[in-house]
Formats: C-alpha cells, sequence, structure tokens
C-alpha cells in the first residue's frame, strides 16, 4: 500500500477565529501533532478548517441554533464570503477550500482529506444515545445489506416453495381423489387401485372412438339431408303446376289481344302515336294532318285513341306472356336441380355408411337409399327408426370420449402434482439449510466484528483504567430489534449499562474509547484523526494514561491533531515528561484577538529555551542560571524520586538544589549509568555508549551555588564570579540533561526490564533499577 | 487495521465457503457466486437453480 501524503501545512483566511491569516506548519516526520492553547485561543478554529475540507461542515456551530443560515457564520466575523479561505498542503498537493457568493463551498486541488473528528461534546454521544443511534455509528463496518437483500431472497424462496409444497400436495391429494370416485363409478375392479386402474384405462386403445364419433356424425347428416328430399321435390313440382298454369293462361290472353287488331296496326302505332300527339295539340283541326282532308275528321281523334288502346292491351299481353314462360323454365330448372342433388345426396349417404366399419349394435340401412325419388317416402319409412338410434350412439361415444379425457387430465395432474412433490421434498430441506447457514454465518460475522470493537474498546479502556477494561465492555446486536446496540459492562460483579454506575470521567473515557476503536478500524492510515479538547471532564488521575493511549492509537492514523486547554499536558511536555513512542510536534496557541487571529507562540521545552538563551550573545547569565537551575532541581527531584533518595521532609516548600543534590549519595552516583542507544533498534544490541552520571554530579555539586550567587538572588558574591561560571554550570546541567534525557522519547520511567529504567523509545537505559543499600 | 472490503463481500466469501463445503454450492462457481451474493442480487430462483444443480452433482456418483 502507498503511504498516504503527509500534511505539510494548514493556512486559514478568514475563516471562523482566523481573522487574518494563520498557517500551521506540520513539522516533517512527525504525525502527531499536539495543540495547546487557553479557551478561546483558535484550537476549534483549526479543527473546523479539516472539517470543512473534509465533510463540508463546521461541526463546531451544529446544535447551536443558528438555522439554515449557518454557513454565513463560517467566515471572521466583518470578513466577506470571497475573504474566505483554506488550504491544505500535502506531499501531494494542496487541497483548498473557498465559499462562493451564495455560500456554497468550492473545493479545488488534491482530494478532501479523511477525517474523523471528536469533539468533547460529542464524546458521550455513542454512549448515552439510544441503541439504534450507537448501531447507526458502527453500521458501516457491519453493513450487510446487500448480503441481507440475497439470504431475504433465499428465505422467499424458501417460503415460496414451501407454500408450493403445500399446494402441490392438496393438489395430489385432489387428483387422487377425482380418480378414486372413477374407479368406484367403474365397480373398483379388484387387485387395482385408482392409480393402476386409471392408468390401465388410458392405456386401452381409443383410436376408433373419434373415428366412430365423426362417423356416425356424417351419416347423421347424410339421412337428415335425404330425409328433408320428399318435401323439396313436392315444393319444386308444385311450383312447377303454378308456373305451367300461369303460362297457359298468358299465352290465351295474348291470342285474345291479337284478335282486336288488325294486321298491320302495329306497322301503324307510330304514325298513330304522332297523329294522336298532334290532334291533343290541335283540338280545332279541321282537316287530316296526314291527308288534308276533312272528310272524316269529325271523330277522328276517338277512333285514333281507341285504336291505340288495343295495341296497349296487345304489347301488356305480350310482355305477360314473356315473364310467364320465363318463371315456366325457372321451375323446370329448379326441379331438375332438386332431382340432381337428391342423387348426390344419395351417393353421400351411401358413401358415409361404407367408409366406417361400424361397430356392432349400430342399426344401420339394409339397402342404400333409392336414386328414384319417389321411392324415398317408402325407404325413408323403413330405415327411419334405425336412423334414430344413431343420436343416442353418438351421445354415448362423446361422453365415454369425455370422460376418458378427464381422466387422462386426472392421471396427468395427479403424476405432475407427485413429482412436484416428491421434487419439492428434496429441494425445501436444502434450501432451509442453505439458509441456517446463511443466517449462523451472518450472526457469527457481525457478532464477531462486534466483538472485535467491544474488545478494542475494552483493551483501550484498560490502558486507562487498569483492571477495569478488559472483558467488562460488551456491545451486543438487540437480537429483538433489528439495528440496535447495546452498551454493556461489568459494574462490581453486576452486569449493567455503565451510564447507569459510571463516573463522568468513566464515561468520557469510555466514549473517547469508543471513537477510537472505531475510527481505527476504517482506514487509519488515509485518516486525519482530530480530538479536539476531548480530555476535559477526565480527572487527574487517569489524564496521564489517556495521553498515553492516544499517543499510542495515533500511531496508526495518517495524522492526528489532539487539542487541549490542560495546562498540565502542556507543562509535562515542557519537561519532557510525556514523549510517546512518536515523534510530536507541539504547537501552543496564545491570547487571540479580532485583528491578530489566532497566534502561535513558541513552546520549545524547557532545555531547548536554556539552549537558546546559552545561545544569545550577549548572554543573559542571571536568565542562563535560572533556567539551568530549575532545570538541575527537576532532573534531581526525578532521580530521588526514582531511588526514592531521603530528603529533608518540610511542610510546603519546595525542595531545594542543597536539599537534592547530597540526597544522592556517593554509593548510589557510583553507580548510575546512563547507556545511550539512539538510533538502536535491537533491545539486545550494544549501547553506543556508557555514561557514568557521577563525574557530572559531582561537579555540579561544586559549582552548584552559581546558580543561587547568578541567578536566583542578589549576591555580592556574585561580583567575584565571571559569566563562564554561570555558562559552565548551565553546560554542565544540559550535559547531565542530555544524558539523561531523549529529547524524542523522554525521561527513562518505565522499570519492566527488571533491572534498569527505560524511555519509551529504549533510547536511555538508566542503571541500577534500585538505589544500592 | 484498515478494513478494505466491504462487509457483504466478506460475508458472503465465508458463506459460500460454508455452503460448498454442506455440498449446497458447486465450488467451480464460487467466485461468481460471492460476487452475485455480495451484491444483493442473488435471487430466489438463482438460490433454488445452484442449490438443485449443487445437491445433483453431490448426489450423482
Amino acid at each position: 500500500m502507498i503511504a498516504p501524503a503527509s500534511l505539510k501545512s494548514l493556512t486559514l483566511t478568514a475563516f471562523r477565529g482566523s481573522a487574518g491569516t494563520f498557517k500551521l506548519d506540520f513539522e516533517k516526520g512527525k504525525k502527531l501533532t499536539l495543540i495547546y492553547g487557553e479557551n478561546g485561543t483558535g484550537k476549534t478554529t483549526i479543527c473546523d478548517a479539516f472539517e470543512f475540507l473534509a465533510k463540508d461542515n463546521v461541526g463546531s456551530l451544529d446544535s447551536k441554533g443558528l438555522g439554515a443560515g449557518v454557513r454565513k457564520y463560517w467566515k471572521t466575523v466583518g470578513k466577506a464570503a470571497q475573504d474566505f479561505a483554506v488550504e491544505l498542503a500535502t506531499s501531494e498537493g494542496n487541497c483548498s477550500g473557498k465559499l462562493a457568493g451564495n455560500m456554497t463551498t468550492v473545493l479545488s486541488g488534491a482530494t478532501a482529506p479523511r477525517v474523523e473528528l471528536l469533539r468533547q461534546r460529542q464524546i458521550l454521544e455513542l454512549i448515552e444515545t439510544q441503541p439504534a443511534k450507537r448501531y447507526e455509528a458502527i453500521k458501516r463496518f457491519i453493513d450487510i445489506d446487500a448480503f441481507e437483500r440475497s439470504e431475504e431472497a433465499l428465505r422467499q424462496q424458501g417460503k415460496a416453495l414451501s407454500g408450493e409444497h403445500v399446494s402441490a400436495k392438496q393438489a395430489e391429494a385432489q387428483s387422487l381423489e377425482e380418480l378414486q370416485s372413477s374407479y368406484e363409478a367403474a365397480g373398483s375392479p379388484p387387485g387395482l387401485n385408482a392409480v393402476y386402474w386409471a392408468k390401465q384405462k388410458l392405456a386401452e386403445p381409443t383410436t376408433g372412438l373419434e373415428a366412430d364419433i365423426a362417423a356416425i356424425g356424417k351419416l347423421r347428416t347424410a339421412f337428415d339431408a335425404i330425409k328433408a328430399y320428399p318435401e323439396k321435390l313436392q315444393t319444386k313440382r308444385d311450383a312447377l303446376t303454378t308456373a305451367q298454369t300461369a303460362a297457359d293462361a298468358a299465352d290465351q290472353a295474348q291470342l285474345d289481344a291479337m284478335a282486336t287488331v288488325d294486321a298491320e296496326a302495329a306497322e301503324r302505332e307510330s304514325i298513330l302515336t304522332a297523329g294522336k300527339t298532334y290532334l291533343d295539340a290541335h283540338a280545332d283541326t279541321e282537316t287530316c294532318p296526314l291527308c288534308e282532308s276533312s272528310d272524316k275528321i269529325g271523330g277522328l281523334a276517338q277512333a285514333v285513341e281507341k285504336t291505340l288502346g288495343q295495341l296497349g292491351a296487345l304489347t301488356s299481353a305480350n310482355a305477360k306472356k314473356r315473364q310467364a314462360h320465363t318463371a315456366l323454365n325457372a321451375a323446370k330448372t329448379a326441379l331438375q336441380q332438386v332431382e340432381a342433388d337428391y342423387g348426390k345426396a344419395v351417393t353421400a349417404l351411401s358413401a358415409a355408411q361404407a367408409a366406417h366399419q361400424w361397430k356392432a349394435g349400430v342399426q344401420l340401412p339394409a339397402i342404400a337409399a333409392p336414386t328414384d325419388p319417389t321411392a324415398l317416402p317408402g325407404w325413408l319409412t323403413a330405415n327411419e327408426a334405425a336412423a334414430a338410434t344413431w343420436a343416442e350412439v353418438e351421445a354415448g361415444w362423446r361422453d365415454e370420449s369425455k370422460f376418458l379425457a378427464q381422466l387422462k387430465s386426472a392421471i396427468d395432474r395427479y403424476d405432475t402434482n407427485a413429482a412436484r412433490v416428491v421434487e419439492l421434498s428434496a429441494l425445501i430441506p436444502n434450501l432451509e439449510k442453505a439458509l441456517a447457514e446463511c443466517v449462523e454465518e451472518r450472526q457469527k460475522f457481525t457478532d464477531g466484528i462486534i466483538g472485535d470493537i467491544a474488545k478494542e474498546v475494552g483493551k483501550l479502556y484498560e490502558k486507562v483504567h487498569p483492571g477495569e477494561g478488559l472483558d467488562k465492555i460488551a456491545l451486543e446486536l438487540d437480537p429483538a430489534r433489528r439495528a440496535s446496540l447495546n452498551l454493556g459492562a461489568t459494574f462490581e460483579g453486576h452486569d449493567a449499562p455503565p451510564q447507569a454506575y459510571f463516573s463522568q470521567s468513566h464515561l468520557d473515557t469510555l466514549g473517547l474509547c469508543v471513537f477510537l476503536s472505531l475510527a481505527a478500524r476504517d482506514r487509519a492510515a488515509e485518516t486525519v484523526l482530530i480530538l479536539d479538547d476531548v480530555l476535559g471532564s477526565v480527572d487527574e488521575p487517569h489524564v496521564k494514561r489517556v495521553i498515553e493511549m492516544i499517543y499510542e492509537v495515533s500511531a496508526a492514523f495518517r495524522h492526528t491533531l489532539v487539542t487541549t486547554h490542560y495546562r498540565p499536558w502542556r507543562e509535562k511536555y515542557r519537561w519532557g515528561w510525556l514523549q510517546p513512542d512518536q515523534p510530536c510536534q507541539f504547537v501552543e496557541l496564545t491570547g487571540w484577538a479580532i485583528d491578530d487571529g489566532i497566534r502561535v507562540i513558541s513552546s520549545l521545552p524547557e532545555v531547548e529555551r536554556l539552549r537558546t538563551l546559552l545561545g544569545e550573545s550577549p548572554t543573559d547569565i542571571q536568565s542562563v542560571c535560572s533556567k539551568a537551575g530549575v532545570i538541575l532541581e527537576a532532573t534531581l527531584d526525578y532521580l530521588t524520586q526514582k531511588y526514592e533518595c531521603p530528603v529533608p521532609r518540610r511542610l510546603g516548600a519546595a525542595y531545594t538544589l542543597g536539599d537534592l543534590l547530597p540526597a544522592i549519595s556517593s554509593k548510589l552516583r557510583e553507580a548510575l549509568k546512563v547507556e545511550m542507544r539512539d538510533g538502536i533498534s535491537d533491545p539486545a544490541a550494544l549501547p553506543t555508549s556508557t555514561i557514568a552520571l557521577k563525574p557530572i554530579l559531582e561537579e555540579l555539586s561544586r559549582i552548584a551555588q552559581v546558580r543561587n550567587a547568578l541567578g536566583a538572588h542578589f549576591k555580592e558574591v556574585s561580583f567575584a564570579l565571571l559569566d563562564t561560571d554561570g555558562i559552565g554550570f548551565a553546560k554542565q546541567v544540559l550535559e547531565l540533561v542530555d544524558t539523561l534525557v531523549c529529547p524524542e522519547h523522554g525521561w527513562p520511567s518505565n522499570d519492566k526490564s527488571g533491572s534498569y529504567w527505560r524511555n519509551s523509545g529504549d533510547t536511555r537505559r538508566l542503571h541500577p533499577l534500585k538505589r544500592p543499600a | 487495521m484498515t478494513d478494505e472490503a466491504a462487509p457483504s463481500a466478506k460475508l458472503a466469501a465465508l458463506t459460500v465457503d460454508r455452503l460448498i463445503a454442506a455440498g449446497l454450492m458447486r465450488a467451480d462457481k464460487r467466485d461468481a457466486l460471492v460476487t452475485k451474493i455480495a451484491a444483493g442480487t442473488m435471487s430466489g430462483a438463482d438460490w433454488k437453480l445452484e442449490i438443485d444443480l449443487a445437491s445433483a452433482k453431490e448426489a450423482s456418483p
């Protein structure tokens, strides 16, 4: 895996408390940054900046009732949105965030950092919240929704098939019942059960039955067709007789009409018609329009009209005759057609009868239907009774066919359902087994993860509260409610929720442990861990262990920022008492002002301050001796405590160099040695060098009065001393401290070796372990 | 302690191995089955078919 980019600097402009431009440089090679500052110095603003880049949010303003317009408070009061800028520089590029005019965030450059941030007010959220919300916090580790969808599909499939199994068994029973009814209706033939009987029955050849039904249907149709012919023929014959009579009458009417007109009358019809037209138009004419004679002009018009009337009657008689003869011919043709059809019907009946192999018992005409229609009525009379039985025969055959079809359907259903029952009886147990395996593995999986988290919480808690943590903290999913996580603990031998009996300080450290356990599980190497003033309510006896626990956990993260206003932490750091296994950058913030914004002040440890004082020109001897004296007191305090050296017991007053230096006996001075092991990783390897402390302590005992004379009080004796005396004293103190204390890993305070004291990085080993008797 | 694989995928792999050991899934289909179960797309019909085929394979000499 490629190491994530290291942080180089964070620059804030017009962001929250950073009124101007504030730049925090991260020291190279140090993944842990401890930011100390009293309240209101800008610690939270730095945390907010990371959260802004990572999550487009400023969580310190959440839950403060600022409503939807909270973004406008992200910028420093009195500053414009365009002034606002946050930039995180890393070894792989810069990630910048600005605010647009509408207060939306515009990110540019490298990928936004991944951040896990815990604030003081959130520390109890996971402890005191509802089990469902607690589940939400760990859901990302046990988010198996997709798996559960697949599992649910299996469960539903099992249920569906079980339902199908029940239905198939019911259908199998129903089919068997149907078969049983048919079997019983058939007289329950011995030696068989309903299923075997039905199969045997269906195995019998049944091919002729459908042919029988079809044949008798044709026979019945053909017979019914023949049966209609006597009436049909009679109707046609009657029609012919009627047509003949009408034709004869029309012939006579024509003859009668012809008798009324002369032979040429027809030839004159057009002249007569024209004359009539003329005479109608000229009623007063006195001459014949044809011959112009006035003779016989009187009555000419009546004579012309009479002749035209006779000609009209003849024309009408002619038309009726033609119609009558047409009808007569049609009647003859119709009769001939029916007679021809009859012949075909006779042939069809004979064919229908002859085309099939009839079963015994079917009554058939003994002789074929006559071709002579006149003989048909007699033939019909002779065969009508036999034909009447055919419908009944056909109905019987059709019933049998239907019964066999139903029987086949019932046996098919029975076979299908029986086969399905067998198939499902084998499949369903396997599905149920698979589901049980899924459920068991899922529970084991989630319990395992939750157990691991609880174990990790317990482990961290144990570091802070030895003897109270391991196996005492429990997380468990509520089996009755999905997505619900209970938190449990053992208190005085009783299982109880920690909220019920734990002190506030214990709850705080538990909340911190839960947060750190969860954060460390989720891509810690890519994550910037931020703890914003989380030591607020931890009581003094536990602070040191909490700090050590934080130091230890932080090593797994990409970078860790810890802010605090806890002054002892600052002091212990300055005196080298808190030196983690990993290099740590200490940043101290000082008083905030609207014009200056956030300000960093030097937080050099005291030893470095002394070194700085010694490097100044001109040298401030009073300051040098004062600082060196305090450092020497701290060092002797450390040695006399470690070796339980006897010192004068006084109420209230601190021990002086005069108390502490003689307390380190000559035997102890003789025995005191420090193995210098910088850069050695093999614990069995020899040290770079071993330095005896006796010469240093002896020299310090000799010149210690310089501290009082030059660095603590106004004394005339100091007039006789040289600056080099003070500088020599300070350098001797530095030699003692540099021998005893590693700048990165602090004081040798761990006695677990059993034979010497070692510091956290094993770069110093102080001998002996105990004061010589 | 970084948790690279999605929980569903890890659980699916464990479960499929368990089902293969129980003869309820075919070993040669392991990866495809893990992917499908982890994605939440293993349908009821898929389960039935796989268990059916695995059981048949188990039963065959």
